[in-house]
């Protein structure tokens, strides 16, 4: 049978009824009305801001949750990652959690004991796979849910945010998984706040804003238009991560306007406030273009071989020359990691923003690097 | 269809992070029962002079079988909570975690009673054959517990408040077993009330096989068999009803 659509849904509307006390009542309208299809062996990605009903979507399309109205239909075996290493047991060796995350992922136990070879060399853990869990690092752990996951065979494929984590080197394995993937006919699902990424692979983009659907179509355009929207509010809807032990509260851009010739300074200043337990810290901050691809990404320690002493509340200002930066919109994130510049406390990207202007005309990439030609 | 693969790999996972860790490990099945027939030892036959035969042996038939309830019940308060992830980002048959926890109970139960059963041979010198007749025993009453723990992990996640409620139950509950004191001690004119308590019934039932080394008589087997039949249809039921309104408000 030859369908033109293997996800297809229409009028799903979906509302969450946090508990928070017998006598409060609260809901939360996480979908309104969304209705699209996803074609045979695409790659379809949905963005939007934290909270703007993404998971809910995949949740939807994996039948995780039901929709309170509208009808969805998925034609094929879908495989699902709305989180990697879901059920993992931190006090069972990497081996037992094979097994036991293998069988969540609806493998059986047949299956695993089949493919456990492959799994362990794909993870690159064979040292350690007879170690707990819970001695793991984070991208240990993230490798072995990851290897385990990669052998479903689906014919729809639902990512959401899991290929964040973990070294570039093992990103990039991932990603050409998922991509091989692709080209064996498989459908994929994407979430992700990697805006290269979803530029970079997606064949249409659909953008979320507060449980509405605003837009689907080309992936540049849709990206860019997400970007835009974000920039009229700054520091509430923007692309944020960490734990929050230290958080930035506000940042400002010291000059009075925020389009600037080349040769000028360029200031920021940044308010934070600790919350947890912290007294060390490296802060960074990177320039990056529309689809996150950093420029430059200068941080205290390496620039400077210094860490931040945190205060309850304090203030730092960065300020740079965008020398040889072409014309262009750009953004910046900040950050705050902790001393192995690992674990982001808080990571903000398309924080701000700032426009450099020139008479130049445009020149193809992001700098003009002093050249000489002999012709 | 439910998956039998994954309850075994939910089961293992469970038993082995309670036993795996501790430096006696599975032993403590053993040490705990032994101890808490050392104390009652101590505190019934010498101190209070309590004139049963054998008792340390009643007491553990008894406890032994309360344990399985209290540990099973409480657990099942927070389960869908502490799986929440398991719960809202993986498609399984959720109705696998309260089942995986009742037998990873059950297990422990039987290995518990299988101690019980060695003690008793030390202290009495016999093995009476009705003994055997327990496993099937305390599976009907599983049925019972299955029940029950969907019911109340289900209901935790509507109202928090449940937990401390039950937890005064429980406690009430508790007296109105036959742990301490045989069954023969209620009056007659409460026996139809008391054995509205089902706990109180299956009690009764284990005791008969295990202590008194009678098969039960009919009323407890009937009592028994009706309690678990309704208890665990009725969970499956109030699972399937509030299941998707349950997922919406973890």
């Amino acid at each position: 049978m030859n369908r033109n659509f293997v996800v297809s849904l229409k009028d799903v509307s979906l509302t969450y009824y946090p508990n928070i006390g017998f006598f409060k009542k609260k809901k939360i309208e996480a979908l309104k009305n969304i209705s699209f299809d996803v074609s045979r062996n695409e790659f379809f990605s949905i963005i939007g801001a934290n909270g703007s009903g993404k998971t809910t979507l995949l949740s939807i399309v994996s039948k995780i949750l039901k929709p309170d109205k509208g009808t969805i239909r998925v034609y094929g075996n879908v495989s699902s990652f709305l989180g990697l290493g879901i059920g993992f047991n931190p006090e069972l060796t990497g081996k037992e959690n094979i097994f036991l995350y293998g069988t969540i992922m609806g493998f059986s136990k047949k299956y695993i004991s089949s493919i456990i070879d492959n799994v362990i060399d794909f993870s690159e853990l064979e040292n350690f796979i007879d170690m707990k869990v819970k001695e793991y690092s984070t991208g240990m752990y993230v490798r072995l849910a990851f290897s385990v996951a990669i052998f479903t065979k689906p014919e729809i494929l639902i990512i959401d945010e899991v290929l964040a984590v973990g070294d570039i080197h093992f990103q990039r394995k991932c990603l050409e998984k998922v991509e091989s993937l692709k080209n064996e006919g498989v459908t994929i699902l994407f979430v992700s706040h990697d805006m290269g990424m979803v530029t970079r692979f997606s064949d249409r983009v659909a953008l979320l804003d507060e449980g509405e659907l605003v837009k689907v179509g080309d992936p540049e355009e849709v990206v860019s238009s997400y970007l835009s929207r974000k920039e009229n509010d700054p520091i509430k809807n923007v692309i944020r991560r960490g734990s929050r032990e230290i958080e930035i509260t506000d940042i400002i851009c010291e000059n009075d306007t925020y389009s600037f010739y080349e040769k000028k300074n360029i200031s920021f200043k940044i308010k934070y406030k600790k919350n947890g337990n912290v007294e060390k810290a490296i802060f960074g901050f990177a320039i990056t273009d529309q689809f996150s691809n950093v420029i430059c990404g200068p941080n205290t320690y390496d620039y400077e071989g210094k860490y931040i002493d945190v205060k309850d509340t304090g203030e730092l200002y960065f300020s740079f020359q965008p020398l040889n930066l072409n014309p262009g919109k750009y953004y910046i994130s900040v950050a705050f990691y902790d001393i192995f510049n690992r674990f982001p406390y808080d990571h903000i990207d398309f924080a701000s923003s700032f426009e450099i202007v020139g008479n130049r005309k445009t020149h193809l990439g992001f700098v003009k690097i002093p050249v000489s030609w002999r012709l | 269809m439910i998956n039998f693969d994954l309850v075994v790999e939910l089961i293992k996972s469970d038993l082995k992070t309670k036993y795996k860790n501790s430096i006696l490990g599975f032993l403590w099945i053993i040490f705990e029962p032994l101890f808490l027939m050392f104390i009652i030892y101590i505190v019934f036959n010498r101190f209070m002079r309590f004139n049963m035969k054998n008792y340390p042996l009643f007491i553990l038939s008894g406890t032994t079988l309360w344990r399985f309830f209290v540990n099973t019940t409480s657990q099942s308060l927070h389960l869908f909570y502490r799986n929440r992830e398991l719960v809202l980002k993986v498609k399984i048959d959720r109705l696998i975690l309260p089942l995986s926890l009742v037998i990873s109970n059950l297990i422990i139960t039987f290995f518990e009673y299988l101690i019980y059963i060695i003690f008793y041979i030390i202290v009495t010198k016999s093995f009476p054959l009705v003994f055997l007749s327990f496993i099937p025993y305390i599976i009907v009453f599983s049925f019972f517990l299955f029940g029950l723990s969907t019911i109340l992990s289900v209901t935790y996640v509507f109202f928090r408040d449940i937990k401390a409620g039950w937890e005064i139950l429980v406690q009430a509950l508790f007296f109105l077993c036959p742990i301490f004191y045989p069954f023969e001690y209620v009056p007659y004119n409460f026996i139809h009330i008391y054995l509205l308590n089902p706990v109180a019934v299956y009690i009764i039932g284990i005791q008969n096989i295990l202590f008194y080394s009678t098969f039960p008589d009919t009323t407890v087997i009937i009592n028994s068999l009706f309690f678990s039949i309704i208890f665990s249809l009725f969970g499956y039921l109030f699972f399937n009803i509030f299941e998707d309104r349950m997922v919406k408000s973890l």
